[in-house]
């Protein structure tokens, strides 16, 4: 059929600004959290000072090493880390068609605390020494990233391995995660068992994600990788919309439904098991941001995944913001909070939802 | 001819569904499959536009072979409106905008907009337009999905079950939208059905399908009772009522 052109109803023009608005909202907010979050600390310093030695120019030689060489790594670690952890959830809630889909429903955060257990015990990166600017140390963790990395991305290959045998049922995904997350527990808990004080307590403490590990060299790296992947992630936005129509109106609207699956999955875990072998397991935000977004501008992923990114962003930076304040000097380690705040924050979300 | 099927099969692990299907649509021409559960309408349709892989056969579009075309291509031509609609925080506007997903790659257009504006007035949707998906009844839903294929501006659409969850009213406003857009725009549509009145009335051809292959096809008004009870296996009696064809079950009463 051939349709006569209409107009464009002012109406939805309204309605798009009103979705844009708020991203834009979130990103003014994000800019001005990131400064106050390098401000604040141990030792707080004036916001207006920070900007200067941010943007324009040297103000003492101290705030200089403070701002670049340890707040501002953190604080742009949980930007990126928040963000990519968020838009990882909320593709996979697309391609797996289901609201619980997040990086832990696919068992990779298991698989990666197994990989740097076995990198303590095994491979000997075991050493820790205490200091009195960052608690505990695991000595070598540039094996233990590694290993976290490889076993979350071998788990991440067995799940698609099986899923692919069941050609790409997204049930089988699921399941298939649930079931190896489970196993990757045991394992690591099997280790445990047999380690001595020190290495069981590397295994533990690499367990609480915390923001404060991560140098400008990795933080490179992990925004590489997540910029790609968000950019992807954006580029395909309609083929997600398409399969949350059902996958056989994505089929018949010429979307190749297994490959956008296959590939949203794979990409998805990639930055989700980048992220957490960097930082250690961050739960809660890949589950609660896209549910938070899904809520204010809905969801449609053209608005969904750079409103999730920015939330990712806020509420990962607030959540690192008040464990280094809160119980100053001490730092609690940012996934400590995120859970426990993330929690209560969701289910309030599920019961106002309900209610409708 | 705008469509050809030409000795389709399809089997389901070994068990074969459909055994040699035959049948042409040419334009402005309805015409409705019929047959009982399980006997493989709604694989046809989904065999049809690529959902399904027939495991022999071939289907033509212009004299064209299906395989040999990208599936953004088919997707141009025939559009697909399946019997269960999801819904989600998504206003109709942004549902029916998506049906634009076979003309897009990166970003909309204002043309795309505008389209999607015309089929929402050519509908007579305006009310719901701005409306989120999860708020509607079935009804409602289904015209909305109605709309995002006809915005594909295809040549053929393919309808499973339209009424099947809709009320007297709903199946009687939805099957004349379909009538008259198949018609009016020179399309042709194909819909597989239970109630057989309804296909009747509204489509040209009707279609029986019995045990994966077609028993007959013939125009509405050339139906039998006998045709129906070789395919449903059930007694009727074809009446005339207010100018319709009407199928009634006989021999069968409430204490039977």
């Amino acid at each position: 059929m051939h349709l006569e052109e209409g107009t464009v109803p002012a109406g939805y023009v309204k309605y798009i600004w009103a979705k844009i608005s708020l991203i834009i909202a979130g990103l003014v907010l994000l800019a001005v959290l990131v400064v106050f979050s390098v401000s604040i600390g141990s030792v707080s310093y004036d916001p207006m000072d920070v900007l200067k030695t941010l943007f324009m120019s040297h103000v003492s030689r101290q705030l200089d090493v403070v701002v670049f060489n340890i707040r501002l790594p953190q604080v742009l670690t949980a930007v990126v880390a928040g963000a990519g952890l968020s838009v990882a959830g909320v593709v996979m809630q697309s391609v797996l068609g289901n609201p619980l889909g997040s990086p832990f429903t696919l068992g990779i955060s298991q698989a990666a605390a197994f990989g740097a257990a076995f990198s303590v015990m095994i491979m000997g990166g075991g050493l820790m020494r205490s200091s009195l600017s960052d608690a505990i140390t695991v000595i070598r963790p540039g094996l233990t990233t590694v290993a976290a990395f490889a076993a979350s991305m071998i788990a991440t290959g067995i799940v698609i391995m099986v899923a692919r045998i069941r050609k790409g049922s997204p049930e089988v995904m699921i399941l298939a995660g649930v079931a190896l997350g489970s196993l990757c527990s045991a394992a690591t808990m099997f280790l445990q068992y047999f380690a001595d004080d020190v290495q069981l307590a590397a295994m533990v403490f690499w367990t609480f994600g915390d923001l404060a590990r991560v140098g400008w060299r990795e933080l490179g790296i992990i925004s590489a990788v997540t910029g790609a992947c968000i950019l992807f992630f954006v580029f395909n936005s309609w083929n997600y919309n398409a399969i949350d129509a059902g996958d056989e109106t994505a089929t018949s609207l010429g979307v190749n439904v297994k490959v956008v699956r296959f590939l949203g999955m794979s990409l998805a875990s990639l930055v989700t098991a980048v992220i957490i072998s960097f930082v250690g397991v961050i739960g809660f935000v890949g589950l609660v941001c896209p549910h938070m977004v899904r809520r204010s501008i809905g969801d449609d992923n053209r608005f969904l995944i750079p409103g999730s990114l920015v939330t990712g962003s806020l509420l990962l930076l607030a959540a690192d913001t008040a464990a280094r304040v809160m119980m100053a000097p001490n730092v609690l380690p940012v996934a400590v909070l995120t859970s426990f705040a993330g929690a209560p924050i969701f289910l309030y979300l599920l019961v106002r939802g309900y209610r409708r | 001819m705008m469509l050809k099927v030409l000795d389709l099969c399809f089997g389901y692990h070994d068990r074969p569904v459909l055994d040699g299907i035959n049948f042409g649509l040419g334009s402005n021409e309805l015409v409705a499959i019929l047959g009982p559960n399980g006997v493989g309408k709604t694989t046809l349709l989904k065999c049809l536009n690529g959902i399904l892989k027939p495991s022999g056969g071939t289907i033509q579009i212009h004299e064209t072979d299906i395989r040999r075309m990208k599936p953004r291509n088919i997707s141009r031509f025939l559009a697909y409106v399946p019997q269960k609609n999801q819904g989600g925080k998504l206003t109709a506007f942004d549902a029916i905008l998506l049906g634009r997903r076979p003309y897009i790659t990166w970003r909309i257009g204002r043309e795309d907009i505008r389209k999607v504006e015309a089929i929402i007035r050519t509908l007579g949707l305006e009310q719901l337009s701005l409306r989120s998906l999860d708020e509607m009844s079935g009804g409602e839903l289904q015209k909305v999905s109605i709309a995002r294929a006809l915005v594909q501006e295809p040549k053929v659409l393919l309808l499973d079950e339209p009424t099947s969850s809709l009320d007297l009213k709903n199946q009687q406003e939805i099957l004349s939208t379909i009538r008259h857009i198949v018609t009016g725009h020179g399309m042709a549509g194909i819909m597989t059905m239970h109630d057989i009145n309804s296909a009747l009335r509204f489509a040209d051809r009707v279609l029986f399908m019995k045990e994966g292959r077609i028993f007959s096809a013939c125009h509405s008004s050339d139906v039998t009772p006998e045709m129906v009870e070789a395919v449903y296996g059930l007694p009727v009696a074809i009446e005339m009522f207010c100018g319709s064809p009407v199928v009634v079950p006989v021999g069968i009463n409430k204490r039977a």
